[in-house]
């Protein structure tokens, strides 16, 4: 059985969960305030152009607070629909390898966060249009930029979704699997601001996109953040969850 | 009684103790900001306490919509997860009470995380700035004021975990609901005066006037009873209990 | 042939003992009743064979695959319906067993198969979450029966069922054997059920195997210990309460 089985099989056991409109509502309703506000965009003292500034603005807002909160919720949907009528001891009793299952569900994660990220990018577009519309100046950036940008949060966070999904398997009361999903969100934006933020997953989309904010606009595409400390501890941080909840996974239905 | 009964079920759901940690986490953040930017702070010309809550407040109130939404989902999610509600919905119980006790029950809980809290901010006050008044009544007056902010939220937040039969949906609900108050509340309009979620980052400082504190204060009464009436209206139009 | 074989099989947790140096002995193609009351460790003892916990101490050989070595193995030649039936609530019954179809890596019309088994068939494309409790059991035992595995794990497979329902699953378990030549191991705390379906049987109180062999055989150790031989239910009654006794005496 390989791994894109399995995968095939997970995303069977999500239908009808509604987490689409869960991951969707707060993409418009991100859009729709900077939309309304879109004349702020142009009081700015970055010297950051008013389509930056109302880009930006709302992506800061996703990658710091909302696509975390949303792989939390991701996570507690992909444990619950399991334990809710015991789907997992199903499973424990198939032939199928636990470590498979976990993978399985891991990619699941990371496509519904990828399905997140693409709305998020294809919502800007009207957002931008209707901005433009209402205050008579061009607010749209070239889809070359905003692809790179949103490519650039999604693929930081996968060792925050790696870290989210080791917290959702391994803590099996959910109390605290939320509580600590949600709790550590927060220190992000005090994290960023020292020398050891590479050290914590969830800093890497906030920090990345802050510094692409403060480097001038001409350099958009050229990240001036240097990978050595930040790819090795990625890899690192997002190997060692992964290893730890596939060991984890189903084991306490199975002591 | 049902409020007793209440206490009992939140037994080993572990809610206690996340409040407890919310706290501490919630308290430590104010700690960690004066140790790393002293600086920063200690230079304003302000009383300490209108320092600590101008600094810190935005972030602790986070943490308290985080908690009132965890919690919320967490009280109904023991109820929903092996069906205990259906039982109780069969007993001779209201439903309103039931729902009353639960937004009390969480009420209770927010009074330790708000004492802890104010604990911190004086230590800090104590701390950082010797010699200066500490403003304890200020933060006193604040915990009361905060208390008051974050009843429309709990109650809120339990009225959409008692709609929704799974977790994720509350809490996806409670999360957006909570971003939209976070990110709107800077802005300077009708809506993030209003706005549930946006209530509890207001604070009472020494220099907060009357005038602005009691239309706060009326509107967090007046959304309380709003969401309330809504909850025992919708308790009784729905074929499905709720 | 043996198809399952214990070897003082032992199940502790912390300070209470499951399961308890167990012995049994499934023949192949027969229906195996393992009676026993509640927490006698029926469960337990099912949930070992099909890995879902550890034994303590001794082993056990299915089909001549032993475990942890062959689980996988094992799992394969095996349908399971253990304590309560799993399923996904917000999927279809239909889109349940295909989840397990895949797994299993099955073909398509063993999905019919299986629902017209249990009768499901016209209740294929509702949701499992709005089953009633019957239907629900009858999913369990359709997930069980996919693909016709050799060998069969039921665990009170007949709960929550209405007595035209219980019938009917009691005679298509008492037929699958020669339908399509698998083994049964069945569990049930009601002997009249086992007596209906089984040819062996296994007694097991307190994680102990109080008897083994036929039903004859029961009934004739019934009447050598004097036990009430003519009713069953009331031979098996005696037995526990025995048993209990002499528990109650040793401590």
């Amino acid at each position: 059985m390989n791994l894109l089985t399995i995968f095939r099989i997970e995303l069977k056991k999500i239908r009808r969960t509604h987490i689409f409109w869960i991951l969707l509502i707060p993409l418009i309703l991100l859009w729709i305030p900077a939309v309304l506000n879109a004349g702020s965009s142009f009081g700015n003292a970055a010297g950051l152009s008013p389509e930056m500034n109302f880009f930006f603005q709302s992506y800061l807002g996703m990658s710091w607070f909302m696509y975390p909160a949303s792989l939390v919720v991701i996570t507690v949907m992909l444990n619950q629909l399991e334990r809710t009528n015991q789907g997992i001891l199903k499973m424990l009793s198939l032939p199928v390898s636990t470590t498979g299952l976990c993978l399985g569900k891991f990619l699941v994660l990371l496509l519904l966060s990828a399905i997140q990220m693409s709305l998020m990018a294809v919502l800007y577009y009207p957002a931008a249009a209707i901005a433009s519309h209402s205050t008579g100046y061009d607010f749209i950036l070239p889809l070359s930029t905003v692809l790179y940008e949103t490519l650039v949060i999604y693929f930081s966070s996968i060792p925050m979704a790696a870290f989210y999904w080791l917290i959702a398997v391994c803590i099996r009361t959910s109390v605290f699997s939320v509580g600590i999903g949600l709790a550590t969100i927060v220190p992000a934006v005090l994290l960023i601001n020292t020398k050891i933020w590479f050290a914590y997953p969830m800093c890497y989309p906030f920090y990345i996109m802050s510094q692409l904010l403060s480097q001038p606009q001409a350099e958009v595409y050229s990240l001036s953040i240097d990978l050595f400390p930040l790819v090795p501890v990625a890899v690192a941080v997002t190997l060692v969850c992964l290893t730890i909840s596939c060991l984890c996974f189903g084991r306490a239905k199975r002591r | 009684m049902i409020l007793a009964l209440e206490i009992k079920k939140i037994k080993r759901t572990g809610l206690f103790p996340a409040f407890l940690a919310g706290a501490l986490a919630a308290s430590a953040f104010p700690v960690i900001n004066m140790a790393f930017r002293t600086e920063l702070f200690t230079s304003q010309d302000l009383p300490p306490a209108d320092i600590l809550l101008n600094g810190n407040w935005d972030m602790i109130a986070t943490f308290h919509c985080f908690l009132a939404v965890l919690g919320a989902c967490i009280l109904y999610h023991t109820e929903f997860a092996n069906r205990a509600i259906e039982k109780l919905h069969m007993l001779p119980v209201s439903q309103g009470k039931v729902f009353f006790c639960k937004n009390l029950l969480l009420l209770l809980l927010f009074l330790p995380v708000f004492l802890i809290e104010t604990c911190f901010l004086l230590f800090c006050a104590r701390h950082w700035f010797p010699g200066e008044t500490l403003g304890a009544e200020i933060l006193l007056e604040n915990m009361g004021f905060s208390l008051a902010a974050i009843l429309p939220v709990l109650v809120l937040s339990t009225l959409i975990a008692s709609l929704a039969k799974n977790m994720w949906i509350s809490l996806g609900i409670g999360v957006i609901g909570m971003f939209l108050g976070q990110m709107t509340v800077s802005y300077d309009t009708l809506f993030s005066r209003i706005y549930t979620f946006c209530l509890p980052y207001c604070c009472l400082t020494s220099s907060s006037r009357p005038e602005d504190i009691f239309p706060i204060l009326g509107i967090c009464a007046a959304e309380t009873i709003l969401l309330g009436a809504i909850k025992l209206f919708l308790i009784k139009i729905r074929r499905t209990p709720v | 042939m043996n198809i399952i074989e214990t070897h003082n099989l032992t199940k502790r947790y912390r300070d209470f003992t499951a399961v308890n140096k167990l012995n049994m002995h499934v023949q192949k193609g027969q229906v195996y009743g393992f009676l026993g009351p509640n927490g006698a460790g029926k469960s337990t003892t099912m949930k070992m064979f099909l890995g879902l916990t550890r034994p303590s101490s001794g082993d056990f050989q299915i089909k001549g695959l032993s475990y942890p070595k062959d689980r996988r193995e094992i799992l394969r030649q095996t349908g399971a319906f253990i304590e309560s039936p799993s399923f996904y609530g917000n999927l279809t019954g239909e889109e349940n067993l295909d989840i397990i179809r895949r797994i299993l890596g099955l073909p398509k019309d063993s999905i019919k198969d299986a629902l017209e088994l249990t009768g499901l068939y016209e209740f294929r494309k509702r949701l499992a979450s709005k089953y009633s409790l019957g239907m629900k059991q009858r999913l369990g035992l359709a997930e069980a029966l996919l693909g016709r595995p050799p060998l069969l794990i039921l665990d009170e497979p007949t709960n929550g069922l209405d007595p035209a329902g219980i019938h009917e699953i009691r005679t298509l378990i008492r037929s699958l054997p020669q339908k399509y030549n698998c083994t049964v191991l069945v569990s049930s705390h009601l002997l009249s059920e086992i007596e209906l379906m089984a040819d062996d049987v296994g007694i097991l109180n307190h994680g102990r195997l109080l008897f083994e062999g036929t039903l004859p055989e029961l009934r004739e150790q019934a009447a050598q210990m004097g036990y009430p031989a003519d009713n069953l239910e009331d031979t098996f009654l005696t037995m526990i309460q025995e048993d209990n006794l002499k528990r109650g005496g040793r401590k």
